[in-house]
């Protein structure tokens, strides 16, 4: 979790979009319809598919404002400009986001490129070892060769392995 | 209580017996490797146990459920890491105890405070579970929603690390979440923004998997891991029995405190164990002794986090809604087998409740016999690098969001609220009420518009029905925890009760 301080500048940034998502919800709520007449005579408003997001939507403006108002009262907004650059200006040093960077991207690239696209076994397999071989083997303390040979046992065997179970046990078809 | 005890017979077949033991030392492992949890082990296998029948699968489910909450007591005693936060508390005293060379005391200890809780988690599940039927069979759809919006509030103050706001926040957006798709009583589409998938909604093992695997990977990934600490050799397997004996009040107050927060929606077994590792340190003659050792701050919180399992699965089964993470996926689970859980559930499977006391209890000797058998593996298994582990959770992540409704869409909307939860929690708004609005958003939704329906636009069922007025009180207590000087006040009372309990029995235990 972030720092206080940082919590808070975050804070004043993101109650301002959920502010701006609570408004966005009421509006597509209102566009929905409301005058249903399931019975005949008056509208009845509280069948109307928009009402539970409207009440979502004008609570998640209050709760946002309360974020948001905490935020400024503790000096969230003080400085934020400069706070964005400087993260920013530092982002080449910061080793813990481009590992939780590098994650994210190799997961992304997994499954929008790899599931569905290519042999599941042959996706499952580069990423097993692409991100092994990233995190793992730079404090594994091992020699290389030895890294690669376990990081490829694993990458083989384990979508082969649990891949079996799901399909011939299971009966469910890899994707 | 009759059929309990034939529930126990009948489920004591070798199928039943090898799942639940293979499911239990599957869920040891889970809660005790570091950045794996109670709720990715029944997520993860009710993905594989879908096409089960309904008795198996839950005997899986619950297996590992009870393994995953007592495993980290393993590593909690041997690494001073806990598995999860349900073994945080643990490893104050259980760590300190491994370095006097009393590792096995340790273990063999957690493991036989484990089973006790389990087995009064299971005895409140019986004994609860036809109350609340009883309560719940007067319920309409105004109690209906208003149980609702309080277990999404009471879930985002209790679990919010930072504001009791942005918990509430977090369970708007699972409530909104809910919303996507075509709506019940009118067939409108929500929210799909043209894309067919949506349509049908939002399935709840993605959004579970996402929100608490992939955040998991991420951070666990992310952060710098000191080398492990791990103790030499576990030793002697024998537990202080009578320790154990003597510390009966202690262990009543743990079991009364783990089945009371488990009750509760969405707050889970590690606030359970903290609870009672503070109450018995309140309660303890020699409070300074805590952290550097004391049994007794082995038992409490073990007992505590136990006895959680069977309360949060009280609500699960009598309302349908969830008393914790791990119970949120076991809610999930009962829906994709078809049993429907909440007050019609003793009519339509009159020994579903039994039955599932039975299993807690099988699980019960599971954990007795595994984790004493796992004690000295364990040392070996918390030698696997998690850099290893993680990416292999990463790829079950996938595939269990597949293989539920063999859909490439849900792997896409795992991944995509997993990344989301992953900013969210970073900024302090907590993931569990989050799943919790996902899992009862639909039952908020139809109810209020029902409750209205029958009152033609009117709220004044709200305001002059009994239960509805209770609920909108613990809604309005759920709401003053942003209060300081409420939260003070609620501490003040809790530390003096405790300190009264002390005077009155005389003695620790």
């Amino acid at each position: 979790m972030l720092s206080r301080k940082s919590m808070r500048r975050a804070d004043v940034v993101a109650s301002c979009l959920f502010m701006a998502l609570g408004g966005g919800v009421i509006y597509s709520a209102w566009q929905m319809p409301w005058a249903t007449q399931r019975t005949g005579g008056s509208p009845q408003w509280y069948l109307s598919p928009g009402l539970f997001p409207t009440i979502i939507g004008v609570l998640l403006v209050l709760f946002s404002a309360r974020v948001l108002l905490q935020a400024v009262r503790e000096g969230g907004h003080q400085g934020l400009m400069p706070a964005i650059r400087t993260w920013i200006s530092g982002l080449g040093a910061n080793r813990p986001v481009h590992r939780a960077f590098l994650i994210a991207l190799l997961m992304m690239i997994y499954v929008f490129l790899g599931v569905g696209r290519i042999n599941f076994h042959v996706a499952s397999g580069l990423f097993l070892f692409a991100s092994i071989a990233l995190f793992w083997w730079p404090m594994s303390g091992r020699p290389l060769a030895v890294n690669v040979i376990i990081t490829a046992l694993v990458a083989v065997l384990t979508p082969l392995v649990i891949g079996s179970i799901f399909t011939r046990l299971l009966y469910v078809p890899m994707p | 209580m009759q059929q309990f005890f034939y529930e126990i017979y009948a489920l004591a077949t070798p199928i039943n017996m090898a799942v639940l033991f293979g499911s239990v030392i599957t869920g040891i492992i889970f809660g005790a490797l570091p950045g794996l949890t109670a709720t990715l082990a029944v997520a993860l296998l009710s993905t594989v146990t879908f096409s089960l029948p309904v008795e198996l699968a839950m005997m899986s489910l619950i297996g590992a459920y009870v393994g995953a909450i007592y495993g980290p007591s393993h590593s909690s005693i041997l690494m001073g890491i806990p598995g999860s936060a349900a073994g945080a508390a643990t490893a104050l005293d259980g760590y300190a105890l491994a370095k006097q060379g009393r590792a096995g005391e340790a273990i063999a200890t957690a493991t036989v405070a484990s089973v006790i809780g389990t087995v009064l988690g299971l005895f409140a599940l019986i004994a609860i579970s036809p109350v609340l039927v009883a309560l719940a069979l007067n319920f309409t759809s105004v109690e209906f929603f208003l149980l609702a919006l309080f277990g999404v509030l009471i879930c985002g103050s209790l679990t919010a690390p930072d504001m009791p706001v942005k918990g509430w926040i977090a369970g708007l957006f699972g409530l909104l979440a809910s919303s996507i798709g075509i709506e019940t009583i009118q067939g409108y589409q929500r929210f799909t923004f043209g894309i067919p998938e949506l349509a049908g909604g939002i399935d709840i093992v993605p959004v579970i998997l996402g929100g608490f695997a992939i955040p998991q990977i991420i951070r666990v990934l992310r952060d710098v891991h000191l080398g492990e600490r791990l103790a030499s050799s576990v030793g002697s397997l024998w537990p202080r029995w009578g320790l154990i004996a003597r510390s009966k009040m202690c262990i009543a107050r743990s079991g009364a405190i783990g089945v009371g927060i488990g009750v509760i929606p969405g707050v889970g077994e590690d606030i359970a164990a903290w609870s009672a590792y503070d109450a018995a340190k309140k309660a303890d003659r020699d409070p300074e002794s805590f952290g550097k050792g004391n049994v007794t701050g082995v038992i409490a919180p073990e007992v505590a986090n136990n006895a959680c399992i069977g309360g949060a699965i009280i609500p699960v089964l009598t309302l349908g809604v969830p008393g914790s993470p791990p119970a949120a996926m076991l809610l999930g689970a009962l829906n994709l087998h078809g049993v429907r859980p909440g007050p019609m559930l003793s009519f339509e499977f009159p020994s579903f409740i039994p039955q599932m006391g039975a299993m807690l209890f099988w699980a019960s000797i599971g954990i007795l016999i595994c984790g004493l058998t796992m004690a000295r593996l364990s040392v070996l298994v918390l030698r696997i690098p998690v850099a290893m582990l993680m990416p292999i959770i990463a790829f079950l992540a996938v595939l269990g969001s597949y293989a539920l409704g063999l859909n490439i869409f849900n792997i896409y909307l795992m991944l995509g609220f997993g990344i989301v939860v992953y900013f969210l929690e970073e900024m302090g708004y907590p993931v569990a009420p989050l799943v919790i609005g996902v899992l009862l958003g639909g039952m908020a939704d139809v109810s209020i518009r029902r409750a209205l329906l029958g009152s033609l636009g009117s709220i004044e069922p709200f305001y002059t029905r009994p239960l509805a007025l209770i609920l909108i009180g613990l809604i309005i207590l759920s709401l003053m925890f942003q209060s300081d000087r409420m939260r003070g006040l609620m501490e003040r009372g809790w530390n003096r009760l405790i300190q009264r309990r002390s005077t009155d029995t005389g003695a620790a235990g």
